[in-house]
């Protein structure tokens, strides 16, 4: 069965810092994707996984790994690097998110870490390059790399 | 309790009562008569509609239930002798439709629809039918007798009060409001509070209180309103006297009764009810529900049989579907984490005497629970099938057939979510069988041989984990040759094919299909048997249609007991696990690629018995990329549902297992899986998911 990753442990200490500067910050969690770095926002996250054991359906499109089995609930999860039409390679991490009530999960190369980003810091994408996942960019705090924020409801309603 | 709460109770309250109205007048009309109980039964229930609508703000149902009301006060006063044989049939007719009318309008009230204001046509229906039954100088009489009983307890200034009445009066606020609601009228606590809130548009909360206290909160309360009154009590008696109008116009109200705080008589009256209690003990239990303040005279025999209803009522309460889902979900559950605690394979190897002692224990106890669990979703087909007499008896009347409708096995019980989706398909098929089953004279009926009237039987079994039910009607049956050329009109059938009879029996069951050139109320609006197939087949279940010529028609459904759980046979392709109902094998076997015959488009068929079989591979109708491909080195699954027969090849069977059926996520769901047969998954025991296969669907592409 899945273990749970010890990431959120420091949560609340976190949350506490955040109460000093509250301004237009929200919380995002990083990961990377094929060399790619990605920020969903932690209102979506739920818990991280660093093995799942999915069930594959047939009959569905590549990018659906499959299915797991979350406590009971039966919960889908997509290979989130086969829908940017990439290849997995190595391990992979399940993150599972719940957006607009949908459980889903989605299957990254690895979990970075969680950082605040200010959201005056996230800038549109260019128009060529609009990727319909991706709702802004913005350079990492450190200045570690450039993140793409993911759209969290455009991903539920990939397949439409 | 909210206004929604509210709402859903009076629903249920009017669902049940307008079905045991229907049940009643269905009865009496067999009978041609009211019996008097009969008419008291039907008074008490418009006086609860009455009551209950006029709470909700209901005023076309109010209006309707009141008339009603007083027509059958009339006929109580007069016995049905004064109604004269020739005129019943027309109050039948009257009753069904106010009826219907009562069953539309509260189907507006649940679509949240506006409430017809017109009821003119009712209204005069009724009350030209009251008039006849009363004579004209009697009409006065009745608009006056339902006041009358008001009149009673309208004694304007304070009366004595009731013994048992007395021990609720209070110094502060002496002046006394004893209200009665009508007996069995159901949310006594909230009628209560509506005539607290009616005292406070003109009345401080200082200047009055009432009792019991906390009526608003404590649904309790309703048993001590109905058993020893409301009381509203005020500091002067002018506020009193304003109150009184809400109390006289509330329609729930069956009496009232205004006394003055008097401490002498409180106190003897409250040792007068302690005596009167020990009496009424020693004598007889029976006696013991009725107190001083109900005991209008003549009342007595009415009483009892209240009491005996009310006992009825305790033994079952009403519970939310998704509160029962909700029950079954974690039950589900419970079963699956108990084949993981006691099957874990940290065990393996260990030697846990008591461990397995208690684990055995807790498996037998776990079933159990899934067996109970189970049976509270279970409710008899009898509501659905009794519905059938109403539609058999519009239906012979309007098309002038004379029917019989027998019922059997109604007893049977299934899933509540199957008795609500099969209720439509049985209608519709029950009215086909009216409409085009029965032949349309009575004279060809006795030139065939039959009795003159027609018979429809409902009919419902178990067997296994299906549910049997059969409509069979001995009409007409089927005109093969009719259908087969509407099929052909239709386009659904080719001119240069033979068709079996059989095959023209499934074109009754395709889309658009329908045999009647004229389109009736009944039947023949589109709607067809394809409804009834897919219907059906939502819930997992088949419809077969047999019919012979000259001696009627069969429509068989059969449909799974419950979806919620299911015997399953795990199989295995590739690394996959798929779930296959064992209610769809027919046989497993093995067999040898030279068994195997091949067609020209490389399609793969067996024989079995006398009949050859198509065969398909999992492996490749799922696209799975791992798997056997040699038959030498899988299982064949012949497999059946409704005329869907052939031959699922996997590569090995892992056992069977009873499986909890659980939905696919919808964001699974969306690509079409359902179409190739994909239908839900089930957790297993070691936490694994497995695909469950819906065999009816494999096959269709």
């Amino acid at each position: 069965m899945a273990e749970e990753n010890g990431l959120f442990v420091g949560a609340d200490e976190m949350k506490s810092a955040l109460n000093v500067q509250e301004t237009e910050e929200e919380k995002f969690l990083i990961f990377r994707s094929s060399e790619i770095l990605y920020a969903i926002s932690t209102n979506y996250v739920n818990e991280i996984f660093t093995s799942v054991d999915i069930t594959r359906v047939p009959m569905v499109p590549d990018y659906i790994a499959g299915v797991i089995n979350l406590r009971g609930a039966v919960v889908p999860i997509i290979d989130f690097r086969l829908l940017l039409g990439r290849f997995p390679e190595g391990d992979s991490n399940a993150i599972i998110l719940n957006i607009q009530e949908i459980t889903i999960g989605i299957l990254v190369d690895s979990v970075d870490q969680m950082v605040d980003i200010a959201k005056s810091s996230i800038l549109p994408v260019p128009a060529q390059n609009e990727h319909k996942l991706v709702s802004g960019m913005c350079t990492m705090p450190g200045a570690v790399g450039t993140i793409m924020v993911l759209d969290g409801e455009a991903l539920i309603h990939v397949h439409e | 309790m909210s206004m929604n709460d509210m709402l859903e109770a009076y629903l249920f309250e009017m669902h049940s009562l307008l079905e045991q109205l229907d049940d009643l007048v269905l009865a009496a009309e067999q009978a041609h008569t009211f019996s008097q109980d009969d008419v008291n039964e039907i008074f008490r229930i418009m006086h609860t509609i009455k009551g209950s609508s006029a709470m909700m703000e209901f005023n076309s149902l109010m209006t309707i239930a009141h008339r009603i009301e007083d027509l059958f006060f009339v006929i109580r006063e007069k016995t049905m002798d004064a109604i004269p044989e020739e005129q019943r049939p027309e109050l039948f007719d009257l009753i069904f439709q106010s009826i219907d009318f009562f069953r539309e309008e509260i189907g507006r009230v649940e679509s949240n629809e506006p409430l017809t204001t017109n009821i003119d046509t009712y209204m005069d229906k009724i009350n030209s039918f009251a008039n006849k039954i009363s004579g004209d100088d009697d009409n006065d009489d009745n608009a006056g007798a339902e006041s009358s009983g008001e009149d009673n307890a309208q004694s304007g200034t304070a009366d004595e009060p009731d013994a048992d009445a007395a021990q609720y009066a209070s110094a502060d606020f002496p002046y006394t409001i004893h209200v009665l609601f009508d007996e069995g009228v159901g949310m006594e606590n909230l009628r209560a509070m509506m005539l607290v809130n009616s005292a406070r548009d003109f009345c401080e909360d200082a200047q009055f209180d009432f009792y019991p206290p906390d009526v608003q909160l404590n649904p309790d309360t309703a048993n001590f309103i109905v058993e020893h009154g409301f009381f509203l009590r005020f500091k002067t008696p002018q506020d009193r006297e304003e109150a009184l109008p809400a109390v006289r116009d509330n329609g729930a109200v069956n009496h009232y009764q205004m006394f003055d705080y008097n401490p002498a008589a409180g106190q003897s009256a409250g040792e007068d009810t302690q005596n009167q209690s020990a009496a009424a003990s020693q004598t007889s239990d029976a006696a013991a529900p009725e107190n001083a303040a109900n005991a209008a005279p003549g009342n007595a025999a009415n009483a009892a049989q209240q009491a005996k209803q009310a006992h009825v009522k305790e033994s079952l309460i009403s519970v939310g579907l998704g509160k029962l889902d909700a029950l079954m979900a974690v039950v589900s559950e419970i079963v699956i984490t108990e084949a993981q605690v006691t099957a874990s394979p940290d065990l393996r190897g260990l030697k846990l005497d008591n461990f397995t002692k208690a684990a055995r224990q807790l498996r037998s106890l776990t079933d159990n629970l899934q067996d109970v669990a189970m049976s509270l979703r279970m409710v008899p087909v009898s509501g659905t099938f009794q519905k059938m007499k109403r539609i058999v008896r519009d239906m012979s009347r309007k098309l002038d057939k004379e029917a019989n409708l027998v019922l059997i096995g109604e007893d049977t019980e299934v899933d509540k979510t199957i008795v609500d989706t099969i209720s439509d398909p049985i209608m519709h098929i029950v009215r086909n069988s009216m409409d085009h089953g029965i032949e349309s004279s009575k004279a060809e009926r006795i030139a065939a041989g039959k009795d003159p009237a027609g018979k429809i039987t409902l009919a419902a079994r178990t067997a296994g984990s299906e549910i049997i039910i059969e409509i069979i009607d001995d009409g007409a049956g089927v005109d093969d040759q009719a259908v087969l050329n509407k099929a052909l009109r239709q386009g659904l059938a080719q001119p240069d094919v033979e068709y079996s009879h059989k095959d023209i029996l499934n074109f009754l069951l395709m889309p658009g299909f329908s045999t009647n050139t004229e389109v009736t109320e009944y039947s023949g609006r589109g709607v067809g048997m394809d409804v009834v197939k897919s219907n059906v087949e939502s819930v997992g279940g088949t419809v077969v249609i047999t019919s012979e010529r000259g001696k009627g028609m069969t429509t068989t459904l059969k449909i799974p007991l419950t979806m919620a759980i299911l015997d399953g046979m795990e199989v295995s392709v590739g690394k996959s696990i798929f779930t296959v109902p064992i209610s769809n094998i027919r046989q497993i076997f093995k067999a040898s690629d030279m068994h195997i015959i091949q067609d020209a488009t490389h399609g793969e068929m067996i024989k079995i018995v006398d009949n050859f079989y198509s065969i398909v591979r999992a492996k490749d109708f799922f696209r799975i990329e791992t798997g056997a491909d040699s038959f030498d080195n899988g299982v064949l699954l012949w497999v059946e549902s409704g005329d869907n027969s052939f031959c699922l090849f996997v590569d090995a069977l892992i056992g069977e297992q009873q499986v909890v059926v659980k939905p696919l996520p919808d964001y699974i769901n969306n690509f079409g899986i359902k179409n190739y047969g994909i239908s839900g998954c089930t957790i297993l025991g070691d936490g694994s998911i497995s695909i469950i296969l819906n065999v009816a669907d494999i096959y269709q592409q």
